[in-house]
């Protein structure tokens, strides 16, 4: 099951008036998958509004993007959520959104605001319906556009397509990680105050310090 | 005078008798040296003195107020005398030891023999005088204090005295035959002098240490353990005759202490090495004496951990021999009753001893995972399929269990256990392999006291439907006599209550009709008593007798339903083809297979294969082998299947792992719904205590895990909470 998400700015504020809903439901338009009987932008119109804006689709600001749309699939846009979300960043035109994009990583500044991306992050690769776990590999590509400063973040994705074990990473691991990189310190001196980690994160630390013996 | 005392009668006439004319001071002085010196002299013309003479002089001189002058006359006559003495000894110093001392005795004797003869002459001094005096010496020790200033005048030969002391004791101590009385009066000599207390003593005890820690670093070295024990103990019953004989009682305890610190204490970690060895041999006389010492010199601690030690390694030694798996239950139980022993014979049943010995086979039996369950099940199988004949030596069969269900309580694994002993158990019933219902009903109620009644709950159940059947069985037959048209098969049936008993794979067969017609008999008469019952049949483990005419004679057979299922096929034709047998009975190919080759490739070859080969292909043919035979008349023909009894074990060691989760899963959530949040390491202290398997850190982090997963718990801050 997906973390509930409690998105303050999902509303779209009807007082902009319907002249730029009508504008922004052309530029949905220009988008939209023709081929598909739902009312969404398809992988194709994804790729083609990041040519558009001069973005490529795998950076992190696409992430963000798509974050800031509450978008529920990935390579996927509905109306509704392409409506909401550029409403809410008041941006109608290409143009606006292009200028846009570039302050959207001082919106995950904040912590709560990185909690809710991080998480967001994790629904978003969850592509099939009742899928609750996602693939290590993903997890691995995925964790640097959300954390691209994170403490550990590299080892910790070297790690995840190095080992065995775990196959999947679940929501609790994944959310897991965020704390581990933001409480435990690079000498991992404290990373026994909790000793709840979930094991995968365990399973990190004897690897980091076998490296780390392995080095000295 | 109402004076009832005679010594204050005495007093009070000394005080009321008037003063004597002062005689003439100096002749009496003079009388009085002359015969100080005589009786010095031991010449025998001191006789001429008369005693009562000699008494009045010195009364005279006493009551004439010289009481000083009479004291410093004897004082200087005692120093010139002691001089002489003792410089007449220093000319002797060349002498070997035992004629100095010889020498020294002589004068010690001498020179206290008159001066006992001098005391009485002067009592009066002492008595009128030196009494009331305080620090002032009587007469006889005025006499020793001289002496006792010129032998520290002259130090060579007090050196001389006590190292001719020391010698001596250090010979006896080395063996060598020394005359103790000499020593003994030396030492009375050095005493009465105080010179022995001051100096002599400190020197010998030193001299001791000396000794006896160069004795201790070279014979731990020498001697194996046990010898050096003995002879620590003869150390310590030598001193003690030697300070009766002469070096005085108050030396007893320094010299103990001196030995306990140099022979034991300084080689502790020496001796506790060795203990081991003494512990491989059971040496229970010397782990007694050690035990002992060790008490008296408070180092009991450190015996207690080399004890645990011991246990631990060997018995883990023992466990973890893969080798002899087969004998792992019966080394380790004579082990125990070794170290039992020790604990009882040569430990005195300390109560520190019996945890370490509790504690050690903890350690060692747990220090593998499950298999020591596993094999005590499969030791008591043993016993219980031979019955009494397995304590036919030298003890009952109870005293086997006890001592089986003894190591059993160390294991922290009881659910492999009780996973083992209950499949082990069902094939020993299903079987008839055990010897006695008598005896696994005793067993069943040692565990059921070890374990409480759930644990055994459904041991109990099998054993009744056992016997339940047994009751049914016997109601069956009188049923089946009455009844004309029966099957004929003489059929034993045991009912079973599929709660209890482990589950088995199940093979759908296609049974002979005579059999299944005495089935639906059974299963008619059975229903017909116990209405509302569902019966199942399980052919798995079914046993058959069939009679084979086989041209080299009639042999009974011994097979599993499966085998007699197929034999029987050939009463009907000469050969089978694989297919025709799979077609005419219907059983699943793998079991098919595997019970043909029990038939044809096994020991005992009742069919023949065509073409000859180790494995049974579908192509294969089968006939009825006429050249069979045995020596036995009745032939047990072996199930293959019995042989991978690995896999069994693995199988239920799977089994019990899958509980284990749910029981972790259970005690998990059971906890949190009551403490609704709780610590990681709360949680972990409390599941240790509600599981009765021991569960690691990373097992217990997986399930919580899991649970988290399926939302049973949410995580909080270094803990769990509990999700209604």
């Amino acid at each position: 099951m997906a973390p509930k998400r409690k998105r303050a700015a999902t509303v779209a504020s009807p007082k902009k008036g319907s002249k730029d809903l009508t504008k922004l439901d052309t530029l949905f338009n220009a988008y939209k998958d023709k081929g598909s009987e739902e009312d969404v932008i398809g992988p194709d119109g994804v790729e083609k509004l990041c040519r558009d804006l001069k973005v490529d689709p795998s950076q992190r600001e696409v992430l963000l993007l798509a974050w800031k749309m509450g978008a529920k699939r990935m390579g996927y846009f509905s109306r509704q959520e392409f409506r909401d979300g550029l409403s809410e960043l008041g941006a109608i035109t290409i143009a606006q959104l292009r200028k846009v994009l570039p302050r959207l990583p001082l919106e995950v500044q904040d912590s709560a605001a990185l909690d809710e991306f991080h998480r967001f992050a994790f629904s978003f690769c969850l592509t099939e319906p009742g899928q609750k776990i996602i693939d290590s590999e993903m997890a691995a590509q995925m964790l640097p556009l959300v954390l691209p400063e994170g403490r550990f973040v590299p080892q910790f994705c070297t790690f995840l397509t190095e080992q065995k074990d775990y196959k999947k990473v679940n929501a609790d691991q994944w959310a897991n990680f965020l704390r581990f990189s933001r409480e435990v310190k690079a000498d991992l001196s404290n990373c026994e105050d909790n000793p709840a980690w979930p094991l995968l994160l365990d399973n990190f630390v004897d690897y980091l310090r076998q490296h780390d013996e392995a080095a000295t | 005078m109402p004076a009832t005392d005679g010594k204050k009668r005495l007093t009070v006439r000394l005080k009321s008798t008037p003063q004597k004319q002062t005689p003439d001071n100096r002749q009496d002085v003079e009388l009085l040296r002359q015969a100080v010196r005589a009786i010095q002299a031991g010449s025998s013309n001191s006789h001429k003195f008369s005693l009562e003479v000699l008494f009045s002089s010195v009364q005279g001189q006493v009551e004439a107020q010289q009481g000083p002058a009479l004291h410093a006359l004897l004082d200087a006559e005692f120093s010139v005398w002691a001089a002489a003495e003792v410089a007449a000894l220093a000319t002797h110093l060349a002498l070997d030891t035992t004629t100095f001392l010889q020498r020294v005795v002589a004068l010690w004797e001498h020179y206290s023999h008159h001066l006992d003869l001098i005391r009485p002459v002067f009592l009066y001094l002492d008595r009128a005088y030196v009494v009331g005096k305080p620090g002032t010496l009587s007469v006889f020790q005025l006499g020793l204090q001289q002496l006792r200033c010129h032998m520290e005048a002259l130090p060579h030969v007090h050196n001389r005295i006590v190292d001719s002391l020391l010698q001596l004791v250090e010979a006896e101590r080395s063996g060598e035959a020394v005359t103790r009385h000499l020593l003994k009066h030396t030492v009375a000599m050095l005493t009465n002098l105080r010179l022995y207390e001051d100096g002599a003593r400190d020197m010998l005890l030193s001299s001791a240490t000396q000794y006896y820690s160069r004795e201790g670093s070279t014979l731990i070295n020498e001697l194996d353990l046990a010898a050096y024990l003995v002879h620590c103990e003869r150390r310590l019953a030598e001193e003690y005759d030697r300070c009766e004989a002469y070096l005085g009682l108050s030396l007893r305890r320094p010299l103990k202490s001196i030995l306990d610190q140099c022979l034991l204490e300084a080689h502790m970690s020496s001796i506790l090495d060795g203990t081991r060895q003494l512990l491989a041999s059971c040496q229970e006389q010397d782990l007694g004496r050690l035990y002992s010492m060790c008490n008296r010199i408070g180092a009991l601690a450190g015996l207690r951990l080399v004890y645990r030690g011991y246990i631990r390694s060997a018995g883990s030694e023992f466990v973890t021999d893969e080798h002899k798996e087969d004998e792992m239950v019966a080394r380790m139980l004579r082990f125990r009753r070794d170290m039992q022993s020790v604990l009882h014979n040569s430990f005195a049943n300390h109560a520190d001893f019996a945890l370490a010995l509790k504690e050690g086979f903890e350690a060692c039996l747990n220090s593998r995972a499950d298999k020591p369950a596993e094999l005590i099940a499969k030791y008591l199988d043993s016993i219980l399929r031979r019955g009494s004949k397995a304590g036919a030596q030298d003890s009952s069969l109870e005293e086997v269990l006890d001592a089986a269900l003894a190591l059993f309580r160390y294991v922290q694994g009881k659910d492999v256990f009780e996973a083992f002993y209950k499949r082990i158990l069902s094939r020993r019933l299903l079987m008839g392999r055990s010897a006695s219902m008598d005896a696994e009903k005793l067993c069943i109620s040692k565990i059921k006291a070890e374990c409480g009644p759930q644990f055994t709950n459904q041991l109990e159940g099998m054993l009744k439907d056992i016997e339940i059947s047994s009751d049914i069985m016997s109601g069956y037959k009188q049923y089946v006599a009455a009844q004309p048209a029966s099957a004929g098969v003489d059929m034993n049936v045991l009912v079973l209550t599929s709660g209890f008993w482990p589950s088995y794979r199940a093979f759908e067969c296609l049974l002979p009709s005579e059999l299944l017609r005495a089935q639906k008999e059974f299963a008619d008469y059975y229903l017909s008593k116990h209405g509302g019952r569902k019966l199942a049949w399980h052919g798995t483990s079914s046993n058959c007798v069939v009679r084979a005419h086989f041209p080299l004679g009639v042999k009974e057979l011994q097979a599993s339903l499966h085998q007699a299922t197929i034999l029987l096929l050939f009463n009907e034709s000469e050969q089978l083809s694989f297919s025709d047998v799979q077609a005419a009975i219907k059983l699943e190919e793998t079991e098919l297979r595997r019970t043909l080759a029990s038939l044809s490739l096994a020991k005992e070859k009742v069919l023949r294969k065509e073409p000859a080969g180790s494995d049974i292909s579908p192509k294969d043919v089968f006939r009825f082998n006429e050249k069979y035979t045995s020596k036995l008349y009745r032939v047990k023909i072996n199930n293959l299947q019995m042989q991978d009894s690995d896999e069994d074990s693995k199988k239920t060691n799977e089994q019990v792992l899958q509980d284990r989760f749910h029981q972790i899963d259970a005690a998990v959530v059971r906890i949190m719904k009551m403490r609704k949040t709780l610590s990681h390491n709360l949680l972990l202290g409390e599941l240790a205590s509600q599981l009765r398997f021991p569960v690691g850190q990373s097992d217990v982090k997986k399930r919580i895990e899991s649970l988290i997963d399926r939302e049973y718990l949410q995580r909080v801050e270094h803990g769990y909470e509990y999700l209604a």
